[in-house]
Order: C-alpha cells, then sequence, then structure tokens
C-alpha cells in the first residue's frame, strides 16, 4: 500500500504542476519525471515501491484496452484516414528502425574509436 | 419489454458490467495468443480490444457510454505512467555507461521518428487531426495518449497507430538489422524499444536478456525525452 501511495502522491504532485506551472507536459509525465529525480537524489528504490510499479506494469496492457476499442470503433464508424495512418506507422517505422540503427551503431563505433586512441 | 431493455442497458453500462467484460476479454486475449504460438500481429491487447468493439455493437453501447465506464482505467494508467520512473532509474548504470551514443541517437530517433511519421501521412493525405495524433506514434501507449490529448488530437488514432507501430516493428527489426548487419544487443535493442516501445521490447526479451533491457532502456528514455520533445515539434512541423 504504501508504494501505491507514493505513486499516487507523485501523480498528484504532476496533476498539479501540469495546472498551475502551465506546462504542456501531461501530468502522468510530469509526475514520472519528479519520481526520477527523487529517486537519482534518494539514491534506492524502497521495496514497497518497486513492488507496486512491478505489479501496475505488469497489468498496464488492460488499461490500454479502452484506448485500442477506441481504435476499433473509429475504424468501423469512420476510418477515412486508415490509409495515412497505416503508411506512416509502416513506412514510418521501418525507415525509423533503419535510421536508429544505422546512427546508434556508429555513434559506439566511434566513441570505441577514440577510446583505442586515448589509449595508444 | 421497453422497460426490461431499458433495464438491462442501464446495468451492462455500469463500471461493473464494463471492467468485467473488459478483464474477461483480456484474459481470453492471452489464452488465444498463447494457442497462436505468440504471434506477434495479434497481442492479447488487440484481440481484446477486438472482442469488445463486437460485443458493445452487439449490445448497442455506445464508445462514450463504454469510455465513461471505465474511466478508473485511465487514472490507474496515470498511476503505472508515474511508475515507469522506477524502471527507468534502475538502468542508471546502463545509461552511464553508453551516455553520448544513447543521448544522441534518442535526441535524433526521437525527432526523426514522429517528424518522419508525420511527412508520409501528409504526403497520403492526412487531415491535420491525424497529423496531430501521429506525432507519438514510436512512444509507449500511457506517455502518447497523454500528449496527444494535450496537443488536442484524437487518442483512438494515436491508440492504434501506437499498437500497429509496435508491432511493425516486432515484426521487421530483427530481420531489418540481420540484412545491416548489426549484431550488437545494444543497438538493437536501443532501436527496437526507440521504435517500437513495449511491443517491441516483449520480442526483443523473447530474443536474449541483454537486447531485452536496453529495448526497455530505450522505450523509458525516448519515452521521457518525447514527453518534452513532442510538444516543440508539434509547434515547429504542424502548427504554422
Amino acid at each position: 500500500m504504501r508504494g501505491l501511495f507514493v505513486l499516487l502522491l507523485f501523480q498528484c504532485l504532476g496533476e498539479a504542476l501540469h495546472r498551475f506551472g502551465h506546462i504542456a507536459l501531461p501530468g502522468p509525465v510530469l509526475g514520472m519525471l519528479i519520481l526520477f529525480v527523487a529517486l537519482c537524489i534518494y539514491k534506492a528504490v524502497p521495496d514497497s515501491l518497486a513492488e507496486s510499479s512491478n505489479n501496475l506494469i505488469g497489468v498496464m496492457s488492460i488499461m490500454l484496452i479502452p484506448a485500442v476499442t477506441g481504435f476499433c470503433f473509429y475504424l468501423l464508424d469512420i476510418g477515412d484516414q486508415l490509409v495515412p495512418i497505416l503508411a506512416a506507422t509502416v513506412f514510418g517505422t521501418i525507415i525509423a528502425i533503419v535510421f536508429t540503427a544505422l546512427l546508434m551503431a556508429r555513434l559506439i563505433k566511434e566513441e570505441h574509436k577514440s577510446l583505442d586512441d586515448t589509449h595508444e | 419489454m421497453n422497460d426490461t431493455l431499458t433495464v438491462f442497458k442501464g446495468m451492462i453500462t455500469t463500471p461493473l458490467f464494463m471492467l468485467t467484460l473488459t478483464i474477461g476479454s483480456f484474459l481470453l486475449g492471452q489464452a488465444i495468443y498463447k494457442r497462436c504460438g505468440r504471434f506477434a500481429i495479434l497481442p492479447p491487447l488487440v484481440i481484446a480490444a477486438i472482442i469488445i468493439t463486437v460485443t458493445l455493437k452487439w449490445l448497442d453501447v455506445d464508445y462514450s457510454q463504454y469510455k465513461e465506464s471505465v474511466q478508473i482505467l485511465g487514472l490507474l494508467l496515470g498511476t503505472a505512467t508515474v511508475s515507469l520512473a522506477i524502471p527507468l532509474y534502475q538502468q542508471l548504470h546502463l545509461i552511464r555507461s553508453y551516455a553520448r551514443p544513447l543521448l544522441v541517437t534518442v535526441i535524433a530517433g526521437g525527432f526523426f521518428a514522429p517528424v518522419s511519421a508525420v511527412a508520409i501521412a501528409w504526403l497520403f493525405g492526412a487531415t491535420d487531426l491525424t497529423l496531430r495524433s501521429l506525432l507519438t506514434k514510436s512512444i509507449t501507449m500511457p506517455i502518447a495518449l497523454a500528449t496527444t490529448e494535450n496537443l488536442g488530437g484524437l487518442p483512438a488514432i494515436t491508440a492504434g497507430a501506437v499498437v500497429l507501430s509496435g508491432i511493425v516493428g516486432a515484426t521487421f527489426a530483427l530481420p531489418i538489422m540481420n540484412r545491416l548487419k548489426i549484431h550488437s544487443p545494444v543497438v538493437r535493442g536501443f532501436t527496437m524499444g526507440l521504435t517500437a516501445h513495449v511491443i517491441g521490447t516483449v520480442r526483443a526479451f523473447e530474443s536474449d536478456k541483454m537486447t531485452g533491457s536496453f529495448s526497455s532502456l530505450g522505450l523509458a528514455i525516448t519515452g521521457a525525452f518525447a514527453g518534452l520533445a513532442i510538444p516543440l515539434i508539434y509547434h515547429l512541423v504542424i502548427a504554422f
């Protein structure tokens, strides 16, 4: 219970920061960032928090069902944008994979090379 | 007769019945997924959504009624989003040892994925609302949904695009990287997490543990970065 309370507390903090700070980021995302900073300062994850987090992440798929159901309804009721959506997700994801993989492989190679140079 | 129907409809649209339907459909989806040999094209989440849609259409229940009944799941999704800070913190040592390549990749890839998706959608005749909803397609669903809502997009489109991207990434990322002769688990995992979030990460863990850890790292950093960057990209690319 203590872990869940801490998570809810940070969710509230994020929501408050979103509303009063006029920050464009969604409340839960802000809550996540504040909690991350808090953990970096605290330098450890309390057991109760790790347990609650594991439990919640384990059932996260269920919380996503309403949104995906919304997409099914959208396809059945409107659906006129299916072609651009499919094109963007299929081609967009494939070129993003190629771009990201090549870029990162190159960066790691360069880093190793510069490390080797300093060793010489 | 009409009265019974009204009572029946009033009853099935209560949170109790709708939550039961949602969780039941998910369990059924999991069972079907396992039966079909964990076929990535049909994750339990997608099977569940199809079962629920068919059921609601059959019972003549609107989506808005359903959404209102299961509001509690939306609230818990926010809590689950907050809890993503914990795995991110637990991987801090990985972040430190690959700081520079990770940082550059997440910034470049984090811009490239949404901008290329929006450009392609625009070529195929997407409306402004669709473009707005597609910016978040590569990031983990809770952050994607919250960000889309903030930008005035349609969360239904985002949900579909996020799931489709995850399926495409989980299916094609490893074959593509084999073709590119990229064998480092650091690069393979991080790429899968960055482009295909949780669905890609599940596939990465099936490959090996190291690839899986870097995939979950990729999804967590990209989610955090994109939550910050996508509103900016939106103002740069679409808003004017």
